[in-house]
């Protein structure tokens, strides 16, 4: 590090308690100017504690923050924002129904006598909007914008406020490779601008593209901090799970003889999706890769009877043509879905009225279900998945990540599934969960269960599937059996839709 | 499996009935002014206590009880029905003209019923396919069903009910009224559907968020429509039993009727954003209501000073329940 340079933010021995848990336990941290700071570790590590203690979000029990060297404490969000402290979340803090400009200079609108000076201001705006590169107008209303767009946004309103200090919370997650190869512009352009930015993220592979160190975190505490792009990947994980990462498990031979479990001849669902000719055999893990937009998402909820679509399949040689998800829940097929919080779970709902939600038919007696049948129903439920909970009637929401998914894939052990679609299951989770989540469903596969995993992240479907199905622009494009799943032929079919030249496509 | 059910969170389920009772009640403020505005009563007025009292106040509380039981329904899977003062004052004219034409008064209040479900049906049904909020579509119906109400009979009262009827509204067997059995019938019939039934459970699960509710099988239209259909028949019932006690059928009865049962439900601790709450905290709430205009006329206190003192009742033990919610789940 170079001694010449004081920290924008320093971080000294930051400790955390909530009420039975230490979050932090003397975390420490230093940003430089011009630093992208990654800052990676399991779920519950500590990170996302450590970065609303440094925007003022929660006060520490112990320890200091300095800018610039000098000592500070942050009251509120307020507080760090105006010691020039921005902060870009998943949820943005932008107002949707005013325009870009506005919410740009909402704390200093141009004008006076109470009147805003309405073309000063989108002069303003518009400049500021040009540094991250952005191409609509500053009069656009935020709502008409694309999660990625109110990003720069976001991230234009940091270089209106000069922000020293930018905390960037998995920003990632929404976007599309291409504008994250925007977003990654945008923050060279806050690094050249001498800001300091602390990275938070899930996506490792990304830490070597913006990086210049990373920091892990395990339990609370900071094991290392590692300079990047020169450290392996490998090791970073390896510091964040404190151990080598589980190898992918080993692939049963999957039996192609007698009815497939799901035969696809075509889903239609208008503007989204059509796709032809799918057959997933029981037992079989079948990933589905591409990129956002391609239908994936809506692929899977035809399938699941919850968008309205024209399906024609069979399930074991019987026609099935789900119109409601309640059609694909009564012949065994099952969805997790894409965003858990907001699709699977009902997160104030406690963790048996969730796992028993899908089977309250069957395990109902003329309408009546007792209260008996539901707590062993769900006790089963959470042994048979080793779901880490103190009881079944704490919220669902108070659960980790990946016990949430959990439980989201326990709603649909009840029964007699047969099909199992996954909508990115392990988005969210951390590195250890991904592997004993993609574990229990080879697990789960083993007995005969058929999989279908939609994912945007290739590095997970290519170990944990027999097959990879390549969607494009709501086709299928291509197929790759075992073998033959070359990752660069893969993300060439998931970027240009062209099948990979071989006898067939 | 055995070793598992032994050390297993299971061990929940062998908690007695009781104590979970007992846990459910502290954990809510509303019963702890319930008691403390029961000792203040009976402090003020040694009547208050006295069967006698006691029974009255179930008499006044139970017709809009039984409303506010149906608005419990709608709230609880994150609606709001605005119409239930009107669709009680049809119900109420709808009895009161049938059984003036001489129809049999089981018959009469069957269809008064009828008419509630039917309205109810289609509020619900609106509100349920087309997503538009309930709030927009139940004051729409509040006032074209009031102006419904009125054209019945030219906006005239109808006089004229049965002896039959009366006993329903204004009768006792024994000491206790009987429109405060049917309150405490309702409440009991509410509860069990809510929580023992899978309808009851799948209208928790629409509440607490109807896309996962959806994708997991549960019907969320038709539970949504079913709330509003439970909802405008025990209005309309409510109604009916207004007419009985009144012995008059009056148009224009009710109004402002739904303002009193949502904050009922909500003082009772129903989240409004659906979900979380139930009968019990209604049924308590409602009596609670009572039991402070009854202590504030033992006390001779004004009429316009109880109307304060009811507002800001139902302001505080709100915020009571905002800040236990508050403590009991810290962000982590």
């Amino acid at each position: 590090m170079d001694e010449l340079l004081t920290p924008v933010l320093e971080a000294r021995g930051i400790r955390k308690e909530f009420p039975g848990v230490v979050a932090l336990d003397g975390a420490d941290l230093a940003v430089l100017p011009g630093e992208v700071h990654c800052l990676v570790g399991q779920n519950g590590a500590g990170k996302s504690t450590l970065v609303k203690i440094i925007m003022g979000a929660y006060s520490p029990d112990a320890g200091q923050l300095l800018m610039n060297g000098r000592e500070v404490s942050f009251r509120s969000p307020r507080d760090s924002l105006r010691a020039g402290i921005t902060c870009i979340f998943q949820e943005l803090d932008l107002v949707p129904a005013l325009s870009v400009a506005e919410n740009l200079l909402l704390a200093e609108l141009p004008g006076r006598f109470g009147f805003v000076d309405g073309s000063a201001r989108d002069a303003h705006a518009a400049e500021l909007l040009a540094r991250v590169g952005a191409t609509f107008s500053p009069r656009t209303i935020v709502e008409e914008l694309s999660v990625a767009d109110r990003q720069l946004v976001a991230i234009a309103k940091a270089l209106a406020v000069e922000a020293k200090l930018v905390l960037m919370d998995e920003p990632s997650a929404p976007l599309t490779a291409k504008e994250l190869d925007r977003l990654f512009e945008v923050v060279g352009e806050l690094k050249r601008a001498g800001c300091g930015v602390v990275y938070i993220s899930h996506r490792l592979e990304e830490l070597h593209r913006v990086g210049s160190i990373a920091t892990v975190l395990r339990d609370g505490s900071v094991v290392g901090s590692y300079p990047l792009p020169s450290t392996p990947l490998k090791e970073i994980v390896a510091a964040m799970i404190g151990g080598e990462p589980e190898t992918a498990a080993h692939r049963p031979q999957v039996s192609e003889a007698g009815a497939a479990m799901l035969a696809v001849d075509r889903v239609t669902v208008p503007h989204a999706c059509d796709i032809e000719g799918i057959k997933v055999w029981p037992g079989e893990i079948v990933g589905i890769a591409g990129l956002v937009g391609s239908g994936r998402t809506t692929f899977l909820r035809a399938l699941f009877g919850a968008e309205k679509a024209d399906v024609q399949a069979s399930l074991q040689g019987v026609p099935y043509h789900p119109h409601h998800p309640s059609d694909a829940i009564r012949v065994g097929v099952g969805l997790v879905p894409e965003d858990r919080r907001i699709q699977g779970l009902m997160v104030e709902a406690s963790v048996a009225d969730n796992l028993v939600l899908p089977s309250l038919t069957r395990l109902s007696t003329l309408g009546f279900v007792p209260p008996r049948r539901i707590v062993a129903f769900a006790n089963r439920l959470v042994g048979a998945l080793q779901i880490k909970v103190p009881s079944l009637r704490v919220r669902a929401g108070a659960l980790s990540g990946g016990n949430q998914q959990r439980v989201v894939l326990g709603k649909w052990m009840g029964g007699q599934i047969r099909l199992l679609l996954l909508d990115e299951p392990t988005r969210g989770i951390d590195v250890g969960a991904k592997a004993e989540l993609f574990g229990e469903l080879r697990r789960i596969a083993s007995e005969g269960v058929a999989m279908l995993v939609a994912s945007s992240e290739l590095d997970e479907l290519l170990p944990h599937c027999d097959r990879i199905l390549v969607f494009f622009a709501g086709r299928l494009v291509d197929e790759f059996p075992p073998g033959e799943q070359n990752k660069n032929a893969i993300v060439n079919a998931m970027v240009t839709g062209q099948a990979v030249t071989r006898a067939s496509a | 499996m055995t070793a598992t059910q032994q050390t297993a969170p299971g061990g929940a389920a062998k908690t007695p009935v009781w104590r979970t009772v007992v846990e459910q009640l502290l954990s809510r403020p509303l019963i702890v002014i319930f008691v403390l505005s029961i000792v203040i009563a009976s402090l003020i007025s040694p009547a208050f206590l006295s069967t006698r009292n006691v029974f009255n106040l179930l008499q006044q509380s139970s017709i809009i009880g039984v409303i506010s039981i149906g608005m419990t329904f709608v709230i609880l899977a994150a609606g709001i029905d605005l119409s239930v003062g009107s669709v009680a004052a049809l119900g109420g004219m709808v009895v009161a003209i049938l059984c003036q034409d001489q129809w049999p008064v089981a018959l009469a209040i069957l269809v008064a019923v009828g008419a509630g479900s039917l309205l109810g049906l289609a509020m619900g049904s609106i509100v349920a396919f087309t997503k538009v909020p309930s709030f927009i579509i139940t004051l729409g119906g509040l006032t074209a069903i009031r102006g419904l109400t009125l054209l019945l009979t030219d906006g005239r009262p109808v006089f004229g009910v049965p002896e039959e009827l009366k006993f329903l509204g204004a009768g006792f067997i024994g000491p206790v009224p009987v429109v405060g059995i049917i309150f405490i019938i309702v409440t009991i019939v509410a509860a069990i559907f809510l929580k023992l039934t899978r309808s009851g459970r799948y209208l928790y699960a629409t509440g607490g968020n109807a896309d996962a509710a959806r994708l997991s099988g549960v019907p969320v239209t038709l539970t949504v429509a079913m709330t509003f259909v439970i909802c405008s028949s025990l209005a309309a019932f409510g109604g009916v039993l207004l007419t009985a006690w009144l012995e008059v059928g009056q148009p224009t009865a009710s109004a402002g009727a739904e303002l009193t049962a949502i904050a009922a439900v909500v003082l009772g601790g129903t989240s409004l954003f659906g979900g979380k709450g139930g009968v019990f905290g209604t049924f308590i709430a409602v009596i609670l209501l009572s039991i402070l205009s009854n202590i504030l006329n033992l006390a001779g206190v004004s009429p316009y000073f109880q109307q304060i003192t009811t507002g800001l009742v139902l302001i505080g033990t709100v915020l009571l329940n905002w800040a236990i919610a508050r403590r009991a789940a810290p962000m982590a």
